[in-house]
């Protein structure tokens, strides 16, 4: 159990005199909540495990324009004495998608009847809705002086967003790209809050009589998390595939 | 058979859900270098198109019917309007200016991918540049702001532009 370090603060100091301690964690996949108690073992500033924390914090920092603000420290790495569920955890996960294997072929199947990228692009997404139920979903590849990428395709939206824009590097997506690793937001509220505020200055430029040039990314308005996969092959990150989902969309049907 | 989703399952299929994307986004990009992205050779235009000269090839008749809609070009960042509504900028601008002013000029609205791709004037990189996405992009973005001019695909690695009412191209300062 590793707990990020961004602040010297009080919990830190009481921990390195007392060096144990309980957290309740949530499990994603089922909200099951069970807690921990814990012993402090040692503080890591560097290695495997300090990279994938920082890289995390890092997008969710700088998706919400806090990027000089988070620093990750170091990470405390906890010895778990003992583990408990707080009510009864649910019985075992039922596999519902037996079909899973079958989906992914027929996937790859329909992927490969297109010969044109703008057919390959459309069929991709609409595949990612019949098939696996991801009803919104968008592509954005890089440009070509490599530093933005911008929205080709998307699918399940009012405003399709293409041609929207985000710097490499920065945000959600723009981390993805750069690191290539698949980011998550579970944060909505904040996300609903920045995508307003963007929201909100375009209308402003737009009555102030200027010429906008900007086009809004699709859809953040209501999705519920956003999922950022990064398009990678033959050793490049070509760009990125978006999934925002949305409250209560049934996940998997039998 | 169905199995109604209750409010707390709405987290339940998150992480098999990353990785199946990530396994089916893995699959999308190894294919969108076999159709020809980021850097791949462009198809070749079929047999009988071309980059045959303007004066060769059918005149079309000129869109005269309808009132006229005014396309803004705008040269420091390559953005387009069409009379006040924003279009596009960049890479996919320079390329609907082009296409435009040869259409205007010449009477042209066939063009291959291969002659843009060689045009001085669009200063495209010479790899990897990309050019199928981007027209992909300014196809979407006129069918989506306009009724009045199309990018059309028209086989392998060819375009026609439809003009349905008279276009006056101002280029802006």
């Amino acid at each position: 159990m590793a707990l990020s370090v961004q602040f010297f603060n009080k919990t830190r100091r009481n921990i390195l005199e007392n060096p144990r301690a309980q957290v309740i964690v949530v499990a994603p996949e089922t909200t099951d909540q069970y807690r921990m108690e814990l012993e402090f073992e040692r503080t890591e500033t560097a290695g495997a495990l300090f990279e994938r924390v920082r890289v995390k914090l890092d997008a969710i920092a700088s998706q919400s324009g806090m990027q000089d603000v988070f620093r990750l420290r170091g990470i405390d790495v906890y010895r778990v004495i003992i583990c408990r569920p707080i009510v009864r955890p649910q019985g075992a996960r039922v596999d519902a998608d037996t079909n899973a294997l079958a989906a992914v072929t027929q996937f790859m199947g329909r992927l490969g009847a297109c010969g044109d990228l703008d057919t390959l692009l459309a069929t991709a997404l609409e595949q990612l809705n019949a098939l696996f139920g991801h009803a919104q979903s968008f592509i954005m590849v890089r440009d070509e002086s490599g530093k933005r990428l911008y929205t080709v395709a998307s699918h399940g939206f009012a405003e399709s967003g293409v041609g929207s824009e985000v710097v490499i590097g920065e945000g959600l997506i723009g981390t993805a790209a750069a690191r290539g690793i698949p980011l998550r937001t579970t944060n909505f509220a904040r996300e609903r809050v920045l995508s307003r505020a963007v929201r909100e200055e375009l209308t402003r430029i737009g009555d102030a009589g200027r010429l906008a040039r900007e086009i809004p990314l699709p859809g953040l308005a209501n999705a519920k998390s956003q999922l950022a996969i990064p398009l990678e092959a033959r050793g490049e990150v070509l760009g990125v595939l978006l999934s925002p989902e949305r409250r209560g969309r049934p996940l998997s049907r039998t | 058979m169905c199995c109604c989703l209750q409010s707390d399952e709405a987290g339940r299929f998150l992480a098999r859900d990353e990785s199946r994307l990530q396994l089916l986004a893995r699959h999308l990009a190894v294919s969108m270098i076999a159709v020809g992205f980021a850097g791949g050779m462009e198809p070749a235009a079929a047999p009988g198109s071309s980059s045959v000269p303007a004066a060769a090839q059918h005149a079309p008749a000129m869109a005269t019917d309808g009132a006229g809609i005014t396309v803004r070009y705008f040269p420091s960042d390559d953005s387009v309007f069409i009379d006040d509504a924003y279009l596009i900028k960049g890479v996919p601008g320079r390329i609907l200016q082009k296409l435009l002013q040869l259409y205007l000029e010449q009477h042209r609205q066939e063009f291959t991918n291969k002659e843009i791709r060689h045009d001085p004037s669009l200063k495209l990189p010479e790899f990897q540049d990309n050019l199928e996405a981007r027209l992909i992009l300014l196809r979407r973005r006129l069918e989506e702001r306009t009724d009045v001019v199309r990018l059309d695909h028209v086989g392998r690695g060819r375009l026609r532009l439809s003009v349905g009412r008279p276009v006056r191209l101002k280029v802006e300062a």
